[in-house]
């Protein structure tokens, strides 16, 4: 930006800057794409009598904050989920329509034949979102009755089934022959699950990860990013399905002028590992990775490493007394190969994050650290523990003597500490899931996440579970760890651009950085909490740019 | 008909690796697809590749490895196309063995022969009681059809540790330095075929090596090496003709000479595998050809 670039001053209801020295503010003023002066219009006069400048009193009523950041999410998860229909229990505000909720098996069906009549001939339709405890039970006769002739797959909820009608079987070139009488396939009611779903997969890839479909997905991706807030993103582990599409995709449809967000690129160290088959040749790969980076997408000395299972499968790692029935998670990488990795990126000056989702994976993640902290100490190295499902008071404090960060999904104890206090680890430990408030106590730098598409990429909802700690009964979980407002606010504005190492350049509104707010209807600080979710956001401004919200249809 | 599928489990460290390489590099009576699981490296030795793509190693007895990288899938379907009598996989040291045969009983194309499971006589009982990984090694035990005992020779007593292993765990048999009878490992899991049977009812195999410095007459070797694809099981190795440095295979009582990019060390050597003294007969023609 020259200095002859005219400085835009916004006024506004009320600037929520998450910078302690001034709070809140009147007026910013923005040059190019960077803020030049936060206060009042009287405060800011040495800039304005020195420059050209116009006062824009676009955001006169709007509240502005620093636009959100979300420091964990899959750009390349949501690109396969996002081109599917939508036909679920839960409702989703999508920027391209609502899902409302669909409550029935009749509901279902009815809202499916909808699909189907509103489409091209032949055209396959992928539908996501069936749950037996809602929408009864699902078979290919079921899904024949809507129609044998147009291939339709219909995507259980949690992901881990699939059910195909039989035009959806030839169009996959399944057959009686090839997959009649194997585990986990029951081809008479064309469902597919466990290792067989492995296969439907393998069979459907063609299709899903089509590049035309992928791309068409990620400026799905775009749009809800943008309505939810987001200024920054953090795609925390590029490679996850296919490094070179993804790069590809993101250059194509993440890195234009509609682009209202930049996205960190977080590559993943175990897919690395995969490719090129050393730790070592990984280590060389993700290190040169960085001279490919343009305005938007920005790779940088980050990397994501894995522990444990999924939190909603029931594969994180927890320490005694364990699950109730006695079952133990998963880990993703051995324990020996995790911390030969730690070691290797530690040791190369990398930020380490990693996927850490039951209380023996944070132990195993904070031996290792400790490990290295006193083989080669290190300060200020942006360690950070992902995910942050179970842990113990204890493993807070480690955290904080040991350095690190956390970057907590607060999702998980909305959707499933309810059900994991029944059918789980029991109630303490589940209500306890995301322990928050110990981490600020602590001085950890603390910053909320969605892991898109596991909870919704809307930063004001994750904000809303963190402060409130409702479950999905309505039920307040561990009230002790409820966040403040003003500490949710930082858990998705500067705590997150810390997460992402980009603390200098954005997350709080200051002079010198670059101008980017989320436009709020009102106040997040000011609202009563159970209402923060429900906040609306008219817009964004990226980089001295304003983008508006289009409404969603309904 | 369906492909039978060995996995091969067991946690870091363990000698999946080794012993792979072994039972590569021994006599086969049959081709093997190897798909490795565990992060990183196909560790085959370099001396018996012959050729290498992407992923994958060709190897010069037919045989192919590939690196699966988490997609199990792909790998099990570009090999549906391929000549091959039975898969081993390796799986991750993270990974339940019971678990990845499920895969191979989803599978169309593939049937489960069964689950080997190695583990470290030096190391196992301190690795039952880590925190981090005790459950899982129990799990990686119990669920193995056949649990094979490696580096016992490291130990003071080898057979008190392979008694507590049995009696712990069920049937467990020493693997020493990765040396162990293919039919111990191509067997099925309940009692089918152990290495007693597995002897009784197959003719044993030998294996007689062929070597020379000196470059051999082209056509001549080929009329040779196509008279003894009846009488032996495999040939594999390498020759130098007047052509060219050339990679040889015998498999399925058909010879092939593929040109390889370079010359070897000695020019010819050659690993003749057959039935009782036939590897030892038919090295008699070579050697006539080299001299
Ligand atoms: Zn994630």
């Amino acid at each position: 930006m020259t200095d002859s670039t005219r400085i835009v001053v916004y006024p506004a209801r009320r600037i929520v800057t998450m910078n302690r020295a001034l709070p809140t503010a009147d007026a910013v003023a923005v040059r190019g794409d960077q803020i030049v002066e936060v206060g009042t219009l009287e405060s800011m006069q040495p800039w304005l009598d020195a420059h050209p400048h116009s006062i824009d009193d676009r955001f006169r009523d709007a509240v502005l904050t620093p636009g959100f950041i979300d420091p964990h999410l899959h750009p390349a998860m949501a690109a396969v989920l996002l081109p599917m229909e939508f036909i679920t229990a839960m409702e989703w505000k999508l920027p391209w329509g609502r899902v409302t909720p669909t409550l029935t098996a009749d509901a279902f069906d009815t809202r499916l034949m909808e699909l189907h009549r509103g489409r091209a001939a032949g055209e396959p339709l992928l539908v996501w979102g069936y749950h037996q405890l809602w929408h009864g039970a699902m078979a290919r006769q079921r899904i024949n009755a809507i129609d044998p002739v147009r291939p339709i797959v219909v995507w259980h909820r949690s992901f881990h089934e699939l059910y195909l009608n039989d035009a959806a079987l030839d169009w996959l070139e399944i057959t009686e022959a090839e997959a009649g009488n194997r585990k986990h396939i029951d081809l008479a009611k064309g469902h597919f699950f466990e290792t067989g779903l492995g296969y439907a997969i393998n069979r459907l890839n063609p299709h899903i990860l089509a590049p035309s479909r992928f791309r068409g997905g990620l400026h799905r991706l775009r749009a809800v990013a943008h309505a939810g807030g987001h200024t920054t993103i953090g795609d925390m582990a590029v490679g996850i399905f296919d490094f070179d599409l993804e790069w590809s995709s993101f250059l194509e449809c993440l890195n234009d002028e509609q682009t209202p967000f930049r996205t960190e690129l977080i590559a993943s160290g175990l897919a690395a590992l995969g490719a090129k088959q050393s730790n070592e040749a990984a280590l060389e790969f993700i290190r040169a990775l960085p001279e490919r980076n343009t305005d938007r997408l920005r790779f940088s000395d980050h990397v994501k490493l894995f522990a444990d299972g999924a939190m909603f499968s029931q594969l994180a790692q927890m320490q005694p007394p364990g699950y109730i029935d006695g079952h133990h998670g998963e880990w993703l990488s051995p324990p020996d190969l995790l911390e030969e990795q730690v070691r290797l990126y530690w040791n190369a000056g990398f930020k380490i994050h990693v996927h850490c989702c039951g209380d023996l994976a944070v132990e195993l993640t904070l031996d290792i650290l400790e490990k290295m902290q006193w083989e080669r100490p290190r300060f200020n190295h942006g360690f950070t523990i992902e995910h942050f499902g179970f842990s113990t008071s204890e493993q807070v404090q480690r955290i904080a003597r040991l350095g690190a960060n956390v970057s907590a999904n607060v999702y998980y104890l909305h959707e499933l500490s309810a059900i994991y206090a029944r059918q789980g680890i029991g109630f303490e430990r589940a209500s306890q899931i995301a322990r928050l408030k110990s981490c600020f106590d602590a001085g950890v730098t603390t910053a909320l996440h969605s892991d898109f598409t596991m909870a919704p990429a809307e930063p004001l909802n994750s904000a809303w579970v963190a402060v409130n700690r409702i479950n999905a009964e309505g039920e307040v979980m561990a009230e002790p760890e409820c966040l403040t407002p003003y500490e949710a606010l930082a858990a998705i504005t500067i705590n997150a651009a810390w997460v992402l190492g980009r603390e200098s350049d954005v997350g709080s509104i200051r002079a010198g950085k670059k101008a980017d707010f989320a436009i709020l209807e009102a106040d997040p600080l000011e609202v009563p909490p159970e209402q923060l979710k429900d906040i609306r956001i008219l817009g964004t401004m990226f980089e001295g740019t304003h983008y508006p919200t289009q409404p969603a249809e309904s | 008909m369906s492909v039978p599928v060995t996995i091969i489990g067991g946690y870091l460290g363990a000698g999946k690796t080794t012993l792979i390489n072994r039972l590569l590099a021994g006599p086969l009576d049959r081709t093997l697809g190897v798909l490795i699981n565990d992060f990183g490296a196909i560790n085959v030795d370099a001396e018996l590749i012959a050729a290498h793509e992407g992923e994958t190693l060709t190897l010069t007895n037919g045989c192919v490895c590939c690196s699966i990288a988490n997609d199990f899938g792909s790998a099990l379907e570009r090999l549906r196309d391929s000549n091959i009598d039975h898969v081993l996989v390796e799986a991750s040291g993270a990974a339940v063995p019971s678990k990845v045969a499920d895969i191979a009983q989803t599978w169309p194309g593939y049937r489960l022969a069964g689950t080997r499971v190695l583990v470290d006589a030096t190391d196992w009982r301190r690795q039952l009681n880590d925190k981090y990984i005790g459950h899982l090694v129990r799990a990686q035990l119990h669920g193995a059809g056949l649990r094979l005992v490696t580096k016992l020779d490291l130990c003071d007593q080898p057979d008190r540790e392979l008694d507590a292993i049995q009696r712990e765990f069920g049937r467990a048999h020493p693997s020493a330095s990765g040396q162990v009878e293919p039919g111990l490992i191509f067997g099925d899991d309940r009692g089918g075929a152990l290495p007693s049977d597995v002897s009784s009812t197959r003719p044993a195999l030998t294996s007689t090596v062929f070597e020379s410095r000196v470059t051999l007459p082209h056509q001549p070797l080929l009329d040779v090496l196509s008279a003894l694809a009846n009488r032996l099981e495999r040939i594999k190795g390498w020759v130098e003709t007047e052509r060219g440095p050339f990679v040889v295979q015998l498999a399925g009582h058909r010879v092939t000479m593929t040109p390889a990019a370079q010359a070897h060390n000695p020019a010819n050597q050659l690993v003749l595998i057959g039935t009782n003294d036939a590897p030892h007969l038919a090295s008699e023609p070579l050697r006539r050809l080299s001299s």
